[in-house]
């Protein structure tokens, strides 16, 4: 172990480059033994790249780590959990047909001659550590039958049956109800209390001012500030969060009053929706802000078809079907997410993949008449400005690219209600503009949009209003023209552990 | 918006680049290629009993009854899933279609007619039970087989039998300019399929389903509609197939579609260079049961031991596959 003072865990100069672009600059951190820290950033901040350089998953262009003086051999998963850094995930990594106890002891079973296992060994094994954590889940349980947030503890027993000195939390309140909540912050203190360094890595900043001994802000992946507890207060952190990217000049010019109400939602619910209610208004775009497992994404697929859901969708004077993606494509509504994996068709062409929610238009009878799908096409690429190919394979695109050519598809489909996920995730900064451009044009042509976001800015600067989502509700709403990043950010993150305060207004 | 443009056009050079690579071409025509080396070979080394218009006609018409099997195959393999059940269900129509000849006095047309309908039956069976009951294809063609093995064997008591109508017999022995009438049967049934899935809304909505099934969920493709259909196409395949057995072997017999299951996902293997190794196709699929069916004739009239055969189809098979597989590969990497 380290001297007196000096840090279990130093970390200095992690600096991580994907191709010409920085993840990670020069980054530094020191966790001393039994410590709380919280790792807080915007998406994008580098808090997930600093997390797999320490649990050995990725390896750094520059920097080194020590571990009790020791310097770690980086990149080596092996070599990290043989240093004692263990990482709870965000998607869990259990095995849901083994027991409780086999999930903790996994890969370090008590072994006899010639690798016999010892079943009764790894049992009393498996309950010392559920003991030591007071956790009331059975060992002989089958992991895949607990509850998530069980679950989840399991995997913290299984760190801690590694002799863990340090765990590593990857948001592990995301999708955990408030009363969970409590179990599983009461089991990260009984870590710190046994001397665990915890490096706690959470968007839910309320959590982190009234847990957290130390916070880390990480910005644009430079360490931009490292607070003691008292300091870090939920508007400091935000404060810190978003510096310097302040107020933009909005995208959208002042517009007329939105028109009529095309698209009502009423009590959609689901596992994640608790009773949603949303009107969209021809011309308007409403944004939608919230947490991973806020429900934001289940509300956009609930009004794209994709979500088996209760509550009643209303287009104009229909009533979709709920679960029916060609129920709500054939009423004119269009879903266009940025994941790409979620909308393009690689092996085929610009073509096929941009005509495709609009086929019926072009078809007499089963067939498809050629000359006119081209022709639509053709004037489709020229409106959003991609100058591909139609014959050429999506693939061969950019990511930009790819992006406009799933907007064409939206254009060509002629919809009424378009649904965007995160659109211009992973697009570069020249094409994003255009984009935005594309989506404010369709609003101004009368279509009415939600927009998922989980860039502040991009939500701030497009939204008419902003939806704020917690816990599968509407928790808030937002509008007027001084709203900022900052202020979604603060209504977004206000943790339901503390009441929250009566004064929600944003000031106008 | 000059600029932009420019911009925009820096992506295209590399696409272009790949179109004209020589070596793409080759792959892509590799099949072709292939079939054209074999064809050569054969020519060559027996140029006297393979190099005949008789020969020719031979070979078509022998591969015609894996031709429109391979087709219905491609259309599931089009999709990204799988039918095991193709032989079982063939053999399930080709006794169905018999025995009513045989025990009940149908004609030929009926007889057709009802080993196309048990086909289709099995097919929507499939469908069903893999769009709706959300089985993986894997296992829900395997059980559809072994029902359909259980209900032809009901049907026909593990026997074999003849009596069959005379003008069925004609449909193996009729000839049109020369041509068998199987093989304008087979030829039909291609040119049918490729329009299918060339032309139509429907084509275009089982390839985005075979492409990407979430992405094509969500731009509003019926994706279970499309399933059970291509199913019900495959069973309609192998209830004609079963048809085209029959009427040549002059008899029933049990289980007469066990032996096209493998050659049948063989030819659509091969033919998958011919979509550029990224798609299933027809034509494709078409040139991989004349290249097999090629192959088996010429090594026979080599006086190869029949094993052969075997061990070549399978030999090209692995080529063909692993050439795809590892350019995939390199493709990712890029």
């Amino acid at each position: 172990m380290g001297a007196e003072g000096a840090g279990w865990l130093q970390a200095r100069g992690l600096t991580k480059a994907y191709g010409g672009v920085l993840a990670l600059a020069d980054a530094t951190l020191e966790l001393r033994a039994g410590e709380l820290r919280g790792l807080v950033g915007a998406n994008g901040a580098g808090k997930s790249t600093l997390v797999k350089i320490l649990t050995g998953m990725v390896t750094p262009t520059r920097g080194e780590v020590l571990v009790g003086g020791r310097r770690l051999r980086l990149g080596r998963p092996q070599a990290s959990l043989a240093a004692g850094i263990a990482s709870v995930p965000q998607e869990l990594e259990i095995a849901p047909g083994m027991t409780v106890a086999e999930n903790i002891m996994l890969g370090h079973e008590p072994c006899g001659r010639l690798g016999r296992l010892r079943p009764l060994e790894l049992r009393r094994a498996a309950r010392r550590v559920l003991d030591s954590l007071s956790l009331p889940i059975h060992e002989d349980a089958r992991a895949g039958e607990l509850t998530l947030i069980e679950q989840r503890l399991v995997m913290i027993a299984r760190a801690l049956s590694r002799d863990a000195r340090l765990v590593i939390f990857d948001e592990p309140t995301a999708t955990v109800s408030p009363l969970e909540v409590e179990l599983l912050l009461r089991t990260v203190r009984t870590l710190t209390d046994r001397g665990v360094a915890v490096l706690y890595v959470s968007h839910h900043l309320g959590e982190v001012e009234r847990i957290c001994d130390a916070v880390t802000v990480l910005r644009d992946g430079r360490v931009v500030a490292e607070l003691p507890g008292e300091q870090a207060t939920h508007d400091r952190l935000v404060e810190l969060l978003v510096a310097g990217t302040g107020r933009r000049q909005s995208a959208r010019e002042a517009r007329s009053e939105p028109g009529v109400v095309i698209l009502s939602a009423r009590g959609l619910a689901d596992e994640r929706l608790r009773g949603v209610d949303v009107d969209l208004r021809a011309g308007e775009i409403v944004g939608v802000a919230g947490l991973v497992g806020s429900g934001a994404r289940e509300l956009l697929l609930a009004l794209a078809g994709a979500l088996p859901h209760r509550g009643r969708i209303q287009l104009g004077a229909q009533v979709l079907r709920p679960g029916s993606t060609p129920a709500a494509v054939s009423s004119g509504v269009a879903f266009l997410p940025g994941d790409r994996s979620l909308g393009t068709f690689p092996s085929s062409s610009v073509r096929h993949n941009v005509s495709l929610s609009s086929l019926p238009r072009h078809a007499a009878g089963p067939f498809v008449r050629a000359r006119r799908e081209r022709a639509a096409v053709a004037s489709v690429l020229r409106r959003v400005g991609l100058s591909a190919r139609p014959e050429q394979r999506i693939a061969e695109l950019s990511g930009g690219n790819q992006q406009k050519a799933l907007v064409a598809r939206a254009v060509a489909s002629e919809a009424r209600v378009l649904l965007l996920d995160d659109p211009t995730a992973g697009v570069d900064v020249l094409t994003r503009p255009e984009i935005h451009a594309q989506i404010v044009s369709l609003a101004r042509a009368g279509a009415a949009v939600l927009l998922v976001s989980t860039d502040l800015e991009e939500l701030v600067q497009l939204s008419d209003r902003i939806l704020v989502l917690e816990r599968g509700a509407v928790v808030d709403e937002l509008r007027g023209p001084n709203l900022t990043p900052a202020l979604v950010l603060a209504a977004m993150t206000r943790s339901r552990l503390q009441p929250s305060p009566t004064e929600k207004e944003v000031p106008r | 918006m000059s600029t932009a443009t420019e911009r925009r056009a820096a992506p295209l050079p590399r696409a272009e680049r790949g179109r004209l690579s020589a070596r793409r071409l080759a792959e892509r025509w590799s099949l072709v290629l292939a079939f054209l080396a074999a064809f050569v070979f054969f020519s060559a080394a027996r140029p006297d009993a393979f190099l005949t218009w008789d020969n020719a006609r031979a070979i078509l018409d022998d591969s015609s009854v894996l031709c429109v099997l391979a087709i219905g195959v491609t259309v599931i393999l089009l999709i990204n899933e799988f039918d095991l059940s193709v032989g079982f269900v063939a053999g399930l129509a080709g006794a169905a279609g018999v025995s009513v000849m045989a025990f009940h006095g149908w004609g030929a047309g009926a007889a057709v007619a009802v080993a196309l309908a048990a086909g289709a039956a099995a097919g929507l069976a499939n469908g069903v039970a893999v769009a709706y009951l959300r089985i993986p294809s894997f296992i829900a063609t395997l059980a559809v087989g072994s029902i359909a093995t259980a209900i032809e064997l009901a049907i026909t008591r593990t026997a074999i039998f003849e009596g069959l109508s005379p003008s069925y017999l004609e449909i193996a022995t009729t000839r049109v300019a020369g041509v068998p009438l199987r093989a304008i049967i087979a030829g039909g049934v291609a040119l049918l399929f490729l329009v299918l899935l060339r032309t139509t809304v429907y084509g275009r909505h089982a390839t985005a389903v075979g492409d990407n099934p979430t992405a094509a969920r969500l731009a509003g493709v019926p994706v279970e509609r499309v399933k059970v259909l291509a199913f019900v196409l495959a069973g309609l395949t192998a209830g004609l197939a079963a048809v085209l057995v029959t009427s040549s072997g002059a008899q029933y017999y049990p289980n007469l579609g066990t032996g096209y299951l493998l050659p049948a996902y063989a030819a659509a293997f091969l033919g998958l260079s011919l979509g550029g190794g990224l798609r299933f196709n027809v034509l494709g699929s078409y040139l991989g049961v004349l290249l097999l069916g090629m192959l088996t004739t010429g090594l026979t009239m080599m006086n190869q031991p029949s094993w052969t055969t075997q061990l070549v189809q399978g030999l090209v098979l692995v080529v063909a596959v692993a050439g795809i597989a590892l350019r995939r590969r390199g493709a990712v990497g890029r």
